[in-house]
């Protein structure tokens, strides 16, 4: 865990880059649901 | 351990401070570049203000047009634009952004966090919002007017639309990218921005309302997203998602539509919740009953959301079997939802009660969105929705919800924390009076629609028959002056911004406010814990 006490490192910009990364993942997981539900229609729309 | 106080007032842990941090843009640079919390918040919190006005009016329209039977001022095409633009504008312009400007202000404060975690993200979040809704309303100014099937855009209907069409789609797009943005925001600040000892147990109720609804956003946008694209390629692209004549399915639509549309509901409302569980604990002079209860309360609520989803479609026709799940689990959504309201009321309980405008609409709240709640529980009923399906009673019970619910909470916030926004109080007296004419005229406007809705008068129609013109003239009445009444609600905002008696920095002195956020001086300075605050008993709300 980061020594949020500490003068030599920046705790803020450490968990700026925590969150920047989980950030991605959302983003990631947004996108995700938006391809399988089209992709899911694709597949349910085409001709039997 | 080492304590320091410093400019806001607050005890931080014994930190070095960046002073490069403390220039403060000025000009227009200030807005367009900005990524401080406050200035974005502001931002949001003023594009909603100018919505709200922008679909009032529209709402007006809708109202003059409905005062007698027959057509009096406008064309039918251009109502039906009126209603599905006004509501468009209302959801995704005026509602959703209002939540999200007091996310942006009021969670770093809360959290003890010196901003939202990501804030250049969150200046693109903001600055997408003009555009799409400038794509919106320039619609009107285009071949076949602005767009008219309804904000849900059922297939066929809304793929009979003119040139608005495209720009209606790429406009929800938009909107549905700020969102995501916005939600990931949220979510990534209360996760990992969260000040040293501030465990999840311990976050303001507000704070918990947003992450919850955060990740509601993040599962649902995306799928209104794959609609409104879906509808796009049937329109130009030749694909039949929803087209029978090449496999498709119309209904298919639908149940995507609301699978979107039910959460999003919620989107709507667990804001709502958080703001009133801060304000009534507040003037009521007790902490809040049930805080766990409340959580776990509003995560069910966000569990059941998914699942409800077909009670909007009852009359498309559908198994039994299906009818029985849709009915019973909405109804299930009751029971987290009078956890709430039983909690609100049990706050209050033997509490030291005073009622200035915040408690004044969060009282409404809960009387006004529990009528709301209940005509929703009628609906719920399959046999009874098909009577009540596309009539004027479910124009009255959302908007039940949505204004004396989700409306009269983000007053009851700006009534609560604009002190802390500007550093002055505002007038009480002008405010209770916004209080009375809103509480008295919503019901003017709204409940005479019940009566309509019961006795068969179909929603979105600019004509009716004659039996219709009493109730309908007593809430075209109630709606004029409730329009009118929110002029008061700018004036007292802008006098507050102007000046007026000092807010002290817990500004509710008398009251029991809890939260970080009162530690910080009356305005809330340019920057905020920028080293993070201590967290003690005093400053925090109990975990119980």
């Amino acid at each position: 865990m980061t020594d949020r006490t500490s003068s030599t490192s920046n705790p803020t910009d450490a968990r700026r880059a925590k969150a920047r990364r989980n950030a991605v993942l959302l983003g990631l997981l947004a996108l995700a649901f938006y391809l399988t539900f089209i992709g899911v229609q694709v597949l349910h729309s085409r001709p039997h | 351990m080492a304590h320091a106080h410093t400019h806001d007032g607050v005890n931080h842990l014994d930190h070095s401070h960046d002073d490069h941090h403390h220039d403060k843009p000025t000009g227009i640079g200030r807005w367009l570049y900005a990524t401080n919390h406050k200035d974005i918040g502001t931002m949001y919190l003023v594009f909603s203000l100018i919505m709200f006005f922008m679909g009032g009016a529209m709402a007006m329209v809708i109202r003059a047009e409905l005062w007698s039977p027959g057509l009096q001022f406008v064309d039918p095409l251009f109502f039906n634009s009126m209603t599905t633009t006004h509501a468009l504008l209302m959801i995704f312009g005026a509602v959703m952004p209002a939540f999200v400007g007091l996310a942006n202000w009021m969670i770093p404060l809360q959290v003890g966090a010196p901003d939202m975690a990501l804030p250049r993200m969150n200046n693109y979040s903001f600055w997408i919002l003009p555009f799409a809704f400038t794509l919106l309303l320039s619609s009107f100014f285009t071949a076949g007017g602005g767009p008219a099937g309804g904000w849900t855009m059922y297939p066929p209907l809304a793929l009979q639309a003119g040139t608005s069409f495209p720009l209606m789609i790429f406009a929800i797009h938009l909107m549905g990218a700020s969102s995501i943005m916005g939600a990931i925001n949220v979510i990534v600040t209360i996760m990992n921005m969260r000040a040293p000892g501030l465990t999840l147990l311990k976050l303001p109720i507000f704070c918990w309302a947003w992450l919850i609804t955060a990740y509601l956003l993040i599962a649902v946008m995306p799928v209104l997203a794959g609609a409104v694209t879906m509808l796009l390629t049937d329109h130009y692209f030749g694909t039949s998602f929803f087209n029978p004549a090449g496999g498709g399915d119309p209904v298919m639509y639908q149940h995507i539509f609301w699978f979107f549309g039910h959460p999003e509901v919620y989107i709507l409302i667990l804001p709502a919740f958080g703001i009133v569980s801060e304000i009534i604990p507040t003037f009521s002079r007790k902490p809040l009953f049930g805080y766990e209860a409340m959580i776990y309360a509003t995560a069910s609520i966000a569990f059941l959301s998914f699942i409800v989803w077909a009670h909007h479609m009852f009359t498309t026709g559908m198994p039994l079997a299906g009818q029985m799940f849709f009915m019973m689990s909405t109804m299930l959504i009751a029971v987290p939802t009078g956890v709430k309201v039983f909690n609100w009321t049990t706050t209050m309980w033997k509490g030291s009660l005073t009622f200035e405008p915040p408690m004044l609409f969060s009282l409404a709240f809960l009387f006004l969105f529990t009528i709301g709640g209940f005509s929703g529980l009628m609906l719920a009923i399959a046999p009874a929705d098909f009577q009540y399906q596309d009539t004027y009673f479910v124009v009255a019970h959302f908007h039940y919800v949505l204004v004396s619910g989700a409306v009269f909470a983000i007053m009851a916030s700006v009534y609560y924390w604009l002190p802390k926004w500007t550093g002055h109080m505002y007038s009480m007296a002008l405010a209770k009076t916004h209080f009375w004419l809103s509480a008295v005229f919503v019901n003017v406007l709204f409940f005479p629609q019940h009566f309509l809705g019961l006795a068969g008068m179909p929603r979105r129609i600019p004509d009716y028959n004659t039996q219709f013109t009493d109730w309908n003239r007593v809430s075209s009445l109630g709606g004029f002056v409730f329009g009118l009444s929110q002029i008061l609600f700018v004036i007292v905002i802008i006098q507050c911004v102007r000046g007026g008696p000092k807010a002290s920095a817990k500004v509710w002195d008398d009251a029991t406010p809890e939260g970080l956020e009162w530690t910080v001086d009356s305005p809330a300075p340019y920057h905020s814990f920028e080293t993070p605050p201590v967290i003690t008993e005093e400053n925090t709300h109990p975990s119980h």
